[in-house]
């Protein structure tokens, strides 16, 4: 099929005549017909995957995950003096008790078990892992449940800032906007720096969860916008996203079909000799031409 | 009019000439991704535990003793393992370089043999037929170390399984911990990470100048398309209607 000159007005508008007659769908005509249908309904997403694959790649892995004042403090060795109590009743009440590890939280003795459970999930004190096994830890120095006082998790928030902002209060949050995906309760250990830090610290078990910053809520926002999970899980296996992404192969496969077409008709080629262009180099002679009688 | 289009057109098509490869690329890679389901990827069907429960929880209170025989240590843990064809109670000890298993009498260090990490390896399988071991290698130095497993594991022992999934095990040399575990899937959906964030050395840099080049141009390539979108259902329809 020959190329129609645009400047030609009948034979253009003729074509376009042509054109707006719909073609059936599995003809080439059709198929990229539905290359513009499909982008219609992606262009936006595919907007926000171009700019949150560039916002992702722009900031780098430390302003996501919010570790600019990060300081990953070596744990303490293992010292332990009295009183130091195992709590066997407990430890027998859990199920299948696989691993208990001691090691030492802010200078006391901290047992964390690994188990599975015989319970009814609801009813579970521990944390489920990723493998299916739960997570429990217990204080050596009592052999209670291990429970994060306010005290310790500012000590452990500050052990682990870097940056040279004072103390801006502590609060106990039951979980955070900031951090959707951790299940609390525990504490925010705030900063005051050009950066807002926000350090959270989990009671369950001592550990430090997070750093959050002034970039974090922008951060989680082009996740959920990403991975179009607007809950905050992260969880890119989703229905609305397997869609669009299926919508997506079908949109730049049907794009392959249209640029070898445009080849095809030899939209790609600059040639003096194509009728197409012999305009455009005429006016381009002329140009250059009138350039070179004016010098 | 038609020449605003047709210049945005030319953008369009001569832009995704020269970047779209990529933008397919991002698509498919992409859909892959999303359809594969994460827990599926990361393994943890492969294995179950291969440790046996602990009922001695009065072993737990030699662990200050166990500290003071190993000043060092940053953390001790019990457990009860597959050794020597049978199961026994010991201490693992963590130190900043190392982890090890200790006696719990003696508090002395234990080896294990190669004999042990097959008799774990089987414990630890969780696949549907019984487990056949097709290759058993030892991989002392970080440099040993296939792209799979990171190189803070070395030194470990590396369990492939004769199975259709080829479950590849990597259990640390001094504890018989199971590292990580790596399958087919894993290893298709990492070929599908490297090419969707371009980093083809380390698959970990997700700021490399040439990403950053090309969603610049696909934002581009976008921005056009939008354009030219426009124009054929919004400009047009109004200019028609207004004519009629």
């Amino acid at each position: 099929m020959a190329r129609v000159n645009p400047l030609d007005k009948e034979k253009f508008e003729q074509a376009q005549k042509e054109a707006r007659q719909k073609p059936p769908l599995f003809t080439l005509s059709g198929l990229i017909r539905l290359h513009r249908i499909a982008g219609l309904v992606l262009i936006v997403q595919l907007l926000i995957w171009t700019v949150t694959g560039f916002y992702f790649s722009w900031m780098g892995r430390e302003v996501l995950n919010a570790e600019q004042l990060l300081h990953r403090t070596p744990p303490a060795s293992l010292s332990i003096s009295e009183p130091y109590v195992v709590p066997m009743r407990q430890l027998h009440q859990l199920g299948d008790v696989y691993e208990v590890n001691v090691r030492m939280r802010d200078e006391l003795p901290q047992l964390m078990v690994t188990y599975a459970s015989q319970r009814n999930t609801r009813y579970e004190d521990g944390r489920l892992r990723a493998d299916g096994l739960y997570q429990a830890w217990f204080d050596g120095g009592t052999g209670q449940r291990w429970n994060t006082g306010a005290i310790q998790a500012q000590r452990i928030a500050v052990n682990s800032y870097l940056g040279s902002g004072m103390f801006n209060g502590i609060y106990d949050v039951r979980n955070s906007a900031d951090l959707p995906r951790w299940e609390g309760p525990g504490f925010r250990v705030e900063f005051a720096d050009r950066l807002k830090t926000r350090i959270y610290v989990d009671q369950q078990s001592g550990d430090l969860v997070a750093h959050r910053n002034r970039w974090s809520l922008l951060t989680e926002w082009m996740y959920k916008l990403h991975f179009m999970d607007y809950s905050g899980q992260r969880n890119f296996n989703n229905l609305l996203m397997s869609t669009a992404a299926i919508f997506s192969v079908w949109f730049v496969l049907t794009g392959i079909l249209m640029l070898i077409r445009v080849w095809r008709q030899g939209g790609f080629v600059a040639g003096k000799g194509l009728k197409y262009n012999v305009p455009l180099f005429e006016r381009l002679k002329s140009r250059l031409l009138g350039v070179f009688k004016k010098n | 009019m038609q020449f605003k289009a047709l210049k945005a057109r030319k953008v369009h098509r001569w832009l995704t000439l020269l970047f779209g490869a990529q933008l397919i690329i991002w698509s498919i890679t992409g859909t892959v991704m999303v359809l594969l389901q994460l827990p599926y990827i990361h393994g943890h069907h492969l294995s179950q535990p291969a440790d046996r429960p602990i009922t001695q929880f009065e072993l737990l209170e030699r662990i200050p003793e166990l500290a003071a025989h190993y000043p060092d240590a940053l953390e001790a843990g019990l457990v009860s393992r597959y050794l020597h064809g049978e199961y026994h109670y010991r201490f693992r000890v963590k130190t900043e370089h190392e982890r090890f298993l200790v006696h719990p009498n003696d508090f002395s260090r234990i080896a294990l043999t190669e004999d042990d990490i097959v008799a774990l390896a089987e414990r630890l399988y969780a696949g549907s037929d019984s487990p056949s071991i097709s290759r058993l290698t030892l991989l002392n130095t970080a440099s040993e170390l296939p792209r799979e497993v990171a190189s803070r594991h070395a030194p470990v022992w590396q369990v492939e399984f004769a199975d259709t999934r080829r479950t590849t095990f990597y259990l640390a040399r001094d504890t018989g911990d199971l590292v990580t575990q790596r399958h087919q899937a894993w290893r298709f959906f990492d070929i599908m990470w490297m090419l969707h964030i371009m980093d083809y050395q380390d698959r970990s840099n997700i700021s490399t100048w040439w990403i950053l080049a090309f969603a610049s141009m696909t934002f581009v390539i976008a921005l056009t398309g939008l354009w030219l979108l426009m124009q054929r259902y919004i400009v047009r329809g109004w200019r028609r209607l207004w004519r009629e």
